[in-house]
């Protein structure tokens, strides 16, 4: 089977961790524990006729993408970008860990999950920011850790881009 | 080690043995099994088998041989519950050696810190924003009461006209 390496990629607090335990325990939890290091999961994905394992390395979230240990980007195949909608820094602090990431490894898939869709009345992300992402190209998801909604979209779409590339 | 006596040499190799359970894997340049030792059970690493791509049964490996470079460090790498190593993986002319030493000690002392630091940073993002909804609903109090401020001496300059109108009307009547 087609093993891919994946990267959940954000500032802390985001809910990459959350996301991870959605998508393969199908579990929530509203207590936040920081990641520290990196912890790695697996869930197998059907894409078509075929089978790929993600390989799922949660890293430890960074204030700054100068903070992103490189090492652990080694061998991905694509990642996962993740802001937290009440946070508008979140945002910009993804869009500085896109261009770190590109620079490291080049351009690989990637989508961007705008996190905490249960909370979209507390959001400071704007409509239009993610527009004009879209309008650049970019795939950008509205996911909930909390609620599941998204979740499988997203992991399955990003499945898609690496079985395409 | 230069400079020191082999007791304290013997000592320094049995304490990183006790602390950090040593394991390590030897492998060719694309990764294939050639020799493993140490507490590799302690890291979850079991069923190893020999010439197989170790990529396959030791998930932080994928992606990562052929080593690029001299050597890659990925610190606190969780090899199974609970249990985090710092993985050195470094080549040689025979092969690439990828050793593991425990931090699950270390790791857990940095989360502590971290989700305190983390912790304390959401609670004033947490206050921003509520700072902020106040600041805003300030405003719009302030912005009711200049309107009402404004509908009230309007009204008043209407009464005091209608009082000058009876007051007329009245002083009319009397003269008449």
């Amino acid at each position: 089977m087609i093993q891919k390496k994946v990267c959940m990629l954000g500032t802390f607090a985001v809910g990459k961790t959350s996301l991870v335990r959605r998508f393969v325990e199908s579990i929530y939890s509203d207590k936040y524990h920081t990641t520290v290091g990196v912890k790695i999961d697996k869930k197998v994905v059907q894409v078509d006729a075929s089978e790929i394992m993600l390989m799922l390395w949660d890293i430890e979230g960074t204030d700054t993408e100068h903070e992103l240990r490189t090492s652990y980007l080694r061998g991905a195949s694509g990642y996962l970008l993740v802001a937290d909608g009440t946070r508008q820094d979140t945002l910009y602090k993804a869009l500085a860990l896109q261009t770190k990431v590109t620079e490291h490894l080049g351009t690989i898939p990637f989508l961007l999950l705008i996190n905490k869709a249960d909370l979209t009345d507390q959001w400071s992300i704007r409509e239009r920011e993610m527009t004009a992402l879209r309008e650049k190209g970019w795939e950008v998801i509205q996911t909930s850790a909390k609620t599941g909604f998204g979740v499988e979209d997203a992991f399955h779409s990003l499945a898609k881009k690496l079985a395409e590339a | 080690m230069r400079d020191l006596p082999v007791p304290i040499r013997d000592f320094i190799l049995s304490l990183t043995d006790e602390m950090l359970s040593p394991a390590y894997l030897f492998v060719t340049e694309n990764g294939r099994l050639l020799e493993r030792g140490g507490d590799l059970e302690s890291y979850g690493l079991k069923d190893l088998a020999d010439d197989v791509d170790v990529s396959e049964s030791v998930p932080f490996l994928l992606g990562v041989l052929p080593l690029e470079g001299k050597s890659l460090f990925l610190p606190h790498v969780q090899t199974k519950p609970e249990v985090f190593a710092d993985v050195y993986v470094f080549g040689r002319e025979q092969g690439t050696w990828i050793l593991l030493l425990d931090s699950t000690f270390e790791t857990a002392r940095q989360q502590v810190m971290q989700q305190k630091l983390y912790d304390s940073r959401l609670k004033v993002n947490e206050l921003e924003r509520e700072g902020s909804a106040l600041y805003e609903a300030n405003a719009v109090l302030e912005q009711l009461v200049t309107e009402r401020t404004a509908e009230m001496a309007q009204i008043i300059m209407q009464l005091r006209r209608q009082i000058a109108e009876i007051e007329r009307a009245r002083k009319v009547r009397q003269e008449s």
